[in-house]
């Protein structure tokens, strides 16, 4: 189990494609509220409370993904509900709800089940590398099988009903992670943040708004939610999705091409660092990985496995890092921890 | 920073005098010593305020008419949906109909819905906005300890509901 056992990666940063070099993630999200019941900004903790008990027994009723099991977050330690965050499991917003509020999700952790995030339910599953169709899949099943024991609120010309009007309709919310390291040295992004937009696709950060550029991770999602059959958002990002890993590897070329110095020194200036340091801060770690990370990318670090680097995107984030430690830290004692992690897992591979 | 004239508090308000002559004088300190020598103090701007004010602005008209609209169900009022833009239950969308199709014209850039539809038949929107409002009244009793309209209340709603009005 995620929360309390021994860390593993987390399902969706395996790299398994040949598209791993620019594909992180796929994710596919659906917003549902329960019919005859206000929004939770209007529902009484009672309410609230009703609202949770009523998923979780549906959802367990409905098994809905293997070994089903659920977490309500109220008194839930900070640190477990940062790495649910951080395993992308739970919105930073559930993590720091007050109300009665939970997850839910199978022992892969491909398939889960926000409560009384922004609305009543959230289902989202998440798989490594390009697989929005899939993931669509998943949250389309769920979603039925919920709905032979819940009845959502819907509307024959509006859809399903959110607390949010950017929500309203499908409630479908569908995203690829990708990492664009060189679109972001050479500041093409802008082209690229253009070009989603114009299909009505948008570009936001590693844990969405405010996060932009964090180790160079972006996500594209679906900016429409109302009049977009599901089917077709999925179609468009099959067909997007491509053409941006087209650029990004494009763009990777020309940079090694054009000014090979400048990659390399990039690269393992960032090997450097992490081989060396005694204190790294989150943020900090997340960007000198993200440049070893493009470095194993151009074959600069032959050394180092794709899925490894992959995982300490993770292992070195707060939540993880103190469940690895064994015990909480402070911020001062997780940099050198963190620190004492990467040198053990970068520095060893020395060429 | 400490206040210029007590020198002991922390100085929080802070101005540019500007003489005849264009000498410029910055002036820093505590409210106490301020409100003293009868310094007019503005408040701190608060930019949700600030935005606020001005939607309003802009949508006075629209507010105009639909002022005095608030949803039967959950009691949300027209302009409490439109300076939170959360809407309180799913009644809300009929209600405030008229005010949210240019809405969400803009923001979806279409105002109908095409694609899954729930596999069950559709159930009776009426029943379930009624479900809404009788549990706001039974949470409204159980605050002024009323328990045995509470108890009615809660009677009536599981009764709608195994009708079929959220799902059982």
């Amino acid at each position: 189990m995620a929360i309390d056992g021994a860390v593993r990666p987390a399902g969706w940063l395996r790299a398994l494609s040949e598209d791993s070099d620019v594909i992180i993630s796929s994710r596919a999200r659906l917003a549902r509220n329960i019919a005859g019941y206000p929004f939770l900004t209007r529902a009484s903790e009672t309410q609230q409370r009703e609202i949770e008990d009523r998923v979780r027994h549906a959802a367990q009723e409905a098994s809905i993904a293997p070994d089903f099991q659920y977490f309500t977050l109220n008194g839930m330690p900070e640190a477990k509900r940062q790495i649910l965050v951080e395993r992308r499991l739970i919105s930073q917003d559930l993590a720091q709800a007050s109300r009665p509020c939970g997850v839910g999700f199978g022992l892969s952790e491909q398939l889960s089940i926000m409560v009384n995030e922004e609305d009543h339910v959230r289902i989202q599953a998440i798989q490594a590398g390009m697989a929005v169709r899939n993931a669509w899949r998943l949250v389309d099943a769920a979603d039925t099988a919920l709905e032979q024991r819940i009845a959502f609120a819907f509307h024959p010309e509006f859809g399903y009903l959110t607390a949010c009007p950017t929500n309203v309709g499908s409630g479908a919310r569908v995203s690829v992670m990708l990492h664009l390291p060189a679109l972001s040295i050479s500041g093409e992004l802008q082209k690229v943040f253009a070009m989603a937009s114009k299909i009505d696709f948008v570009v936001r950060g590693l844990y969405g708004e405010s996060s932009e550029g964090l180790g160079d991770f972006y996500q594209v999602s679906n900016q429409r939610t109302l009049g977009r059959p599901e089917e077709e958002i999925v179609s468009k990002l099959e067909t997007v999705i491509p053409q941006i890993v087209r650029y990004e590897r494009r763009v990777r070329e020309a940079l090694l091409k054009d000014d090979r110095v400048a990659v390399e020194d990039r690269v393992f200036r960032a090997y450097g660092l992490l081989s060396n340091c005694r204190t790294a801060g989150a943020e900090e770690a997340l960007g000198l990985l993200s440049h070893v990370r493009l470095g194993v990318c151009l074959g600069l670090l032959p050394q180092f496995d794709l899925g490894a680097i992959n995982s300490l995107f993770l292992y070195t984030q707060p939540g993880h890092l103190q469940v690895i430690a064994g015990r909480s830290l402070s911020t001062a004692e997780a940099g050198v921890f963190r620190a004492d992690m990467l040198r053990r897992e970068i520095g060893r591979s020395a060429a | 920073m400490k206040c210029q004239t007590c020198g002991k508090a922390e100085a929080t308000v802070h101005w540019t005098e500007i003489s005849d002559d264009h000498k410029k004088t910055e002036r820093h300190l505590c409210e106490e010593c301020a409100r003293a020598q009868e310094v007019p103090i503005q408040k701190a701007v608060s930019l949700t305020g600030v935005l606020q004010q001005l939607l309003q602005q802009k949508m006075s008209q629209e507010l105009g008419k639909n002022l005095k609209t608030a949803c039967p169900s959950c009691g949300l009022s027209y302009i409490e949906f439109r300076s939170s833009g959360r809407f309180g239950c799913p009644n809300d969308y009929d209600v405030f109909r008229e005010g949210i199709l240019p809405m969400l014209e803009r923001l979806q850039d279409s105002v109908r819905h095409c694609g899954k539809v729930p596999s069950r038949a559709g159930r009776s929107l009426q029943l379930q906005n009624e479900l809404i409002r009788l549990r706001r009244e039974q949470e409204r009793a159980i605050q002024r300890e009323d328990y045995e309209k509470a108890a009615e209340l809660r009677d009536r709603i599981q009764r709608m509901s195994q009708e079929g009005g959220d799902g059982h």
